[in-house]
């Protein structure tokens, strides 16, 4: 199991994010059950369109202050392997910032979450991309 | 398993029927000077039956191909509707059906609306 040590930098629409904690990707569906006469449990499951999100955690607010919700740009992050055999590049191509979140707190450094959620153009085509690089 | 004159147009998926109350239609008059009123009783009209559902196939052409099945039986005339529990609806015309779009999700599917009337 690889394990990563290092965010080298991540960016949304052209701008670098400064000081990134931590990035988290989500990809969630809503379960839509159904239930047919004199049935105690769901018989059908199916699911309703997917959502792809972001979750980036920065180390101060500044940056996060000049965010516009609603703004849709690429969100990019590099993050390094532990043993430096390569990086992995994580990309959801059309993010949309949905969420911004400071966070103040006693005697450390105030945080900033920004919340992205991703649209494919054609409803089919797959918005989150990953590739190593050596 | 919910059938329409014997046919298992609804085996795809699960499927719940409500039936509503009989209606009766009533006329009423009432008198000059005279308390209360005549009320004449005109009979049962029928009653609105419900069917919600849903249809799932592995491809959108199945799924509408099962929908186009029961398009096919919406024809004004009087129809035998079974449900599950084995209650027969007997005399039963289709007043409308109200499918979703077909949407891919694990397979294919689309819910569906289906209002009968049954007749007294």
């Amino acid at each position: 199991m690889q394990r990563y040590v290092r965010i080298e930098s991540i960016t949304f629409d052209g701008t670098a994010l400064p000081l990134p904690m931590s990035l988290r990707l989500s990809r969630r569906t809503q379960p839509l059950p159904a239930t047919g006469e004199g049935e105690v449990f769901a018989t059908s499951v199916q699911m309703g369109a997917a959502t792809i999100g972001a979750e980036v955690r920065l180390r101060g607010v500044a940056a996060a202050e000049d965010m516009t919700l609603g703004r849709c740009g690429q969100l990019t992050g590099v993050i390094s392997a532990a043993d430096g055999s390569h990086n992995r590049t994580v990309r959801l191509d059309r993010a949309v910032l949905v969420a911004v979140e400071h966070a103040y707190e006693q005697s450390t450094t105030a945080s900033a979450v920004l919340r992205f959620v991703a649209e494919a153009p054609d409803g089919s085509e797959e918005p989150f991309a990953v590739e190593e690089t050596p | 398993m919910t059938t329409l004159d014997g046919q298992q147009l609804f085996a795809s998926g699960p499927c719940r029927l409500t039936a509503g109350p009989w209606r009766r239609a009533t006329q009423r008059r009432g008198l000059a000077g005279l308390d209360g009123e005549y009320l004449l009783d005109l009979g049962r009209r029928g009653r609105e039956i419900v069917q919600a559902g849903r249809l799932q196939a592995a491809t959108a052409a199945e799924v509408l191909a099962a929908v186009a099945q029961i398009e096919a039986v919406d024809d004004g005339g009087e129809h035998t509707l079974t449900d599950t529990h084995g209650r027969v609806f007997t005399r039963v015309v289709i007043e409308s059906f109200e499918p979703d779009t077909p949407q891919s999700g694990r397979g294919w599917w689309c819910d569906y609306t289906l209002r009968y009337r049954q007749l007294p």
